[in-house]
């Protein structure tokens, strides 16, 4: 563990001046926000999903605030450990109808995007998620953890209780495969 | 440079660059440039813009106070106290010479949770409140006034009341309790957008008490209305029960009874009193004689038993199509670049029963679909509906060939339900701005784009599902509508329809309870005279067979979801969620017999072989004992047989996933 990681130590007087001042809870919230809600997506692919997660995961974060250990782990590790519960048992619940994208329902096809640049965005955008929604679960769990918690190895080794090396290799080998996948996605796009 | 070392090598790289050290300038292997590259774009990737809380979940957090005092809504509650005293999932209060006590005891919207708790304990065990069937204090007949009576005099007190519980819905237990939505909200004088607390009573319905008649002893409460049910339960001389409904012919009482499977168990009619209470006739188990065709299979085991290694080959196999249990095709994807898929088929005898099996591949199957074959009845051709390629294909073994059916098609998923005659594919269209998806019927004529189709349900829009065909005239459909993307849309609650074809007449099933079913994707039988659904009730799903000719419906009282028909219209298969796996059931089409044949921490899918005597289960990654198990594996269970076998991949294919399976049904002559 490194105590002398900056934005380990900053966070930790944050969360702990966060318990008592809201104000310092919602600077962790502007911080996390979009990591937890981007975290939420790449797993549910459901926005109303990660919406709903996402509030869960910031309301049960305020509540045990208060008993944040910064001495055990850094911040984001405490915090995805919370969302990755609530999104194991909003899947789990959810999961009853595997056939059933309402992603896919939804479609790809009407963008609010007008600039052809904001489209060509969106496409790489809705490719990313289909290539995404191609992974196994535990591939989107670590690479979700990986790039967009931000967590290293160690972290989410410890978090998911899978060796080092092993959630190396499955990181390593996920975002392999996410380019090839993105690349077959990009081939049927054109033609 | 060994995989491992690779990503070793790539960690540290992307852990230097997130902290903004320069990495030393040295050649950096392809892979691990080209990994680099796509984690800096997965990670530069933020959909958060398109949240529609960030901004009011901010200052709710700021503003709200956490520990702010007063009644949750009862999905939100834990609540122990009242679990504890009751014991049960639910507590049955029958009203009968004490119903003015516990009215005065307990107002009718009730208080707060604790409040309520403290009160009604005692009642328990001073038997105010009689609680079930097994524990309730026997009462002497003649101390109180006859059932007939008391309903007279006091038909405003007459019912049964219900504590709710957490994660109940208004129509759950208006389900539960087989009265309407609307008679339920009228009995308690609520609104449809009442909330309702845990701990609340509620009267839900019209049972009716019947006491054994004096002079019988002790009854017996068989799980079935018949002698030949086994003995579930008993009932004392003068003991109240709540009779729920009777069996068509009148002689049997289907019971409260928090003890058996279901909650109800079922007495003869002719030792209880009153002998003609009125209650509604309910389904009932199948007659022993027409459902018993062949020798029910032994228990299952859970544990894998053996394997059977696959000899992969690219010779077609023309194996002849004798084989009752068909042929299991499915699909290899390599875990590694280039994902190129492959398809393959083996016969299910050989799987089952030998150490090695061939499996012949099948070339032409589209290199990037994941999608599994849906054979025609006949096993003579196979529907394909490809969404990388946008095509809907055929394959034909025979000539093993495919041919393409229609190009491009857009299918919103990958549906293909042959027609029990096997003229039609049911399928869902998507229209060009993707918000629609007809229910649309494909007969092929031969060539590309020459088909004959039917949208049958056009007119009524959204997106439509087909569940399944009732006969070759029949068909089930879902219907329903999701927000459009980026829109404000309206959104429609699934709902259930039928449409028979030959007169085009669509009509929606609005099964007694209503639509709260539908979001559990109804399974209809193979003979198309029921459904088998997944109820949602908080956080558990309640298995029920529906009979589409009535309203009759059988609650199974098993926390089940994914129910699936076996082809002989005998069992069900079905998924339970535990806390932290998922467990496989097989029962028989009533929920007898109920036998956990596999389990996996993460959601399985199975799908039944044509003859009904096996289950190929598809196993997802990092459910297994051993968090190494890093690719998708097949099982399977062979019912006749008791066993469960795990198929492998020789050596040389080691590096390849099982994914899709879909049985071949046998060729018919």
């Amino acid at each position: 563990m490194d105590r002398n990681d900056p934005v380990w130590l900053e966070e930790a007087a944050l969360a702990q001046r966060a318990a008592n001042d809201r104000y310092y809870f919602a600077t962790l919230y502007d911080r996390y926000f979009p990591r937890v809600y981007n975290y939420m997506r790449f797993r549910s692919s459901d926005p109303e999903a990660a919406d709903d997660l996402t509030s869960l995961v910031f309301e049960k974060a305020l509540k045990e605030i208060a008993h944040y250990q910064a001495e055990r782990a850094p911040f984001a590790v405490w915090l995805f450990t919370i969302a990755r519960n609530a999104l194991t048992d909003h899947l789990r619940a959810g999961r009853r109808h595997p056939w059933l994208s309402l992603d896919v329902l939804r479609g790809h096809s009407n963008s609010d995007h007008s600039t052809e640049d904001a489209l060509i965005e969106a496409e790489t955008q809705d490719n990313l998620m289909r290539a995404l929604a191609r992974l196994s679960e535990r591939e989107r769990d670590l690479i979700a953890l990986k790039f967009q918690a931000g967590l290293n190895n160690r972290q989410i080794a410890e978090m998911t209780r899978l060796s080092e090396s092993n959630v190396g290799v499955t990181v390593f080998r996920a975002i392999q495969r996410l380019r090839v996948l993105m690349e077959e996605g990009k081939r049927y796009e054109r033609a | 440079m060994n995989e491992r070392d690779s990503s070793e090598r790539f960690e540290r790289i992307w852990e230097e660059k997130k902290r903004g050290v320069k990495s030393e300038s040295q050649e950096l292997t392809e892979p691990i440039s080209q990994a680099l590259d796509t984690a800096e774009r997965f990670s530069r990737a933020d959909y958060s813009d398109e949240s529609k809380i960030r901004e009011s979940l901010r200052q709710k957090l700021l503003d709200e106070n956490p520990e702010k005092p007063g009644r949750k809504p009862a999905s939100q509650v834990l609540w122990g106290s009242l679990r504890l005293a009751a014991g049960a999932a639910f507590v049955i209060i029958m009203i009968a010479g004490f119903a003015w006590s516990i009215r005065n005891l307990i107002p009718p919207q009730g208080p707060a949770g604790s409040q309520l708790s403290q009160q009604s304990a005692p009642g328990l065990e001073t038997g105010v409140i009689s609680a079930t069937v097994s524990t309730a204090t026997p009462m002497p007949v003649a101390a109180l006034p006859t059932a007939t009576q008391m309903l007279s005099s006091q038909p405003a007190v007459n019912g049964i009341s219900y504590v709710v519980q957490e994660g109940d819905t208004l129509s759950y237990i208006a389900y539960k309790f087989g009265v309407s939505l609307e008679s339920l909200l009228e009995l308690n004088s609520l609104s449809i957008d009442s909330t309702i607390y845990v701990g609340q009573i509620l009267t839900v319905g019209t049972g009716q008490p019947v006491a054994v008649q004096p002079g019988n002893g002790i009854v017996n409460l068989r799980s079935g209305p018949g002698t030949d049910y086994p003995v579930v339960g008993q009932v004392a001389e003068g003991e109240q029960v709540e009779a729920m409904g009777k069996s068509s012919d009148g002689n049997w009482l289907m019971v409260e009874s928090s003890d058996t499977p279901g909650g109800v168990a079922w007495v003869s009619a002719g030792l209880v009193a009153p002998v003609d209470v009125d209650v509604p006739v309910v389904q009932t188990p199948p007659d022993e004689d027409t459902a018993t065709p062949t020798p029910y299979p032994p228990p299952s085991p859970v544990a894998v038993s053996s394997a059977v290694t696959l000899t992969l080959t690219s010779d077609p196999l023309n194996l002849e199509p004798v084989d009752a249990a068909g042929e299991l095709y499915f699909l290899l994807r390599p875990m590694t670049p280039p994902v190129k898929r492959q398809l393959y088929h083996a016969q299910t005898a050989c799987l089952a029963s030998q150490a090695a099996c061939p499996a012949a591949l099948v070339s032409g199957y589209p290199e990037a679909e994941d999608s599994a074959l849906a054979w025609s009845p006949d096993g003579r051709q196979a529907a394909l509906v490809s969404s990388t390629t946008s095509q809907l294909m055929l394959y034909s073994p025979q000539n093993q060939t495919w041919s393409i059916v229609l190009s491009p098609f857009n299918a919103s998923m990958s549906i293909a339900l042959w027609s029990p005659d096997g003229y039609w594919i049911a399928t869902s269209a998507q229209d060009a701005d993707g918000n629609t998806s007809l229910l649309t019927l494909i007969h092929p004529n031969g060539e590309p784009n020459n088909v004959t189709t039917r949208t049958p349900a056009a007119e009524l829009g959204a997106v439509q599902v087909p569940l399944g065909w009732l006969s070759a005239n029949e068909l089930l459909f879902m219907r329903y509508q999701v927000e459009p993307k980026g829109q404000q849309g309206e959104a429609i609650e699934p709902r259930l329809y039928r449409v028979y074809l030959d007169s085009s007449t669509i009509e929606e099933l609005t099964l007694s309870n209503g639509w709260e079913w539908l979001k559990s994707y109804p399974a209809p039988s193979p003979d198309g005279s029921r459904i088998a659904i997944s109820l949602p009730n908080g956080d558990r799903s309640e298995l029920a067979v529906i009979d589409l000719t009535g309203t009759d419906q059988m609650f199974f009282g098993v926390n089940g979801q994914m129910p699936t028909w076996s082809p002989d219209g005998l069992q069900l298969a079905y998924l339970v969620q535990q806390a932290d796996r998922t467990e496989i059931y097989i029962s028989r089409w009533d929920g007898s017999e109920q036998r956990k044949v596999f389990e996996w921490a993460a959601t399985p899918s199975f799908t039944w072989s044509p003859d009904s005597q096996y289950l190929l289960i598809t196993a997802y990654p990092g459910g297994g004992a051993s968090a190494e198990i890093d690719r998708t594996i097949f099982y399977l269970v062979s019912l006749s047989g008791g066993t469960l076998e795990e198929i492998r991949l020789p050596e040389d294919a080691a590096g390849n996933e099982f994914l899709a399976p879909a049985f071949q049904p046998p060729v018919s002559p």
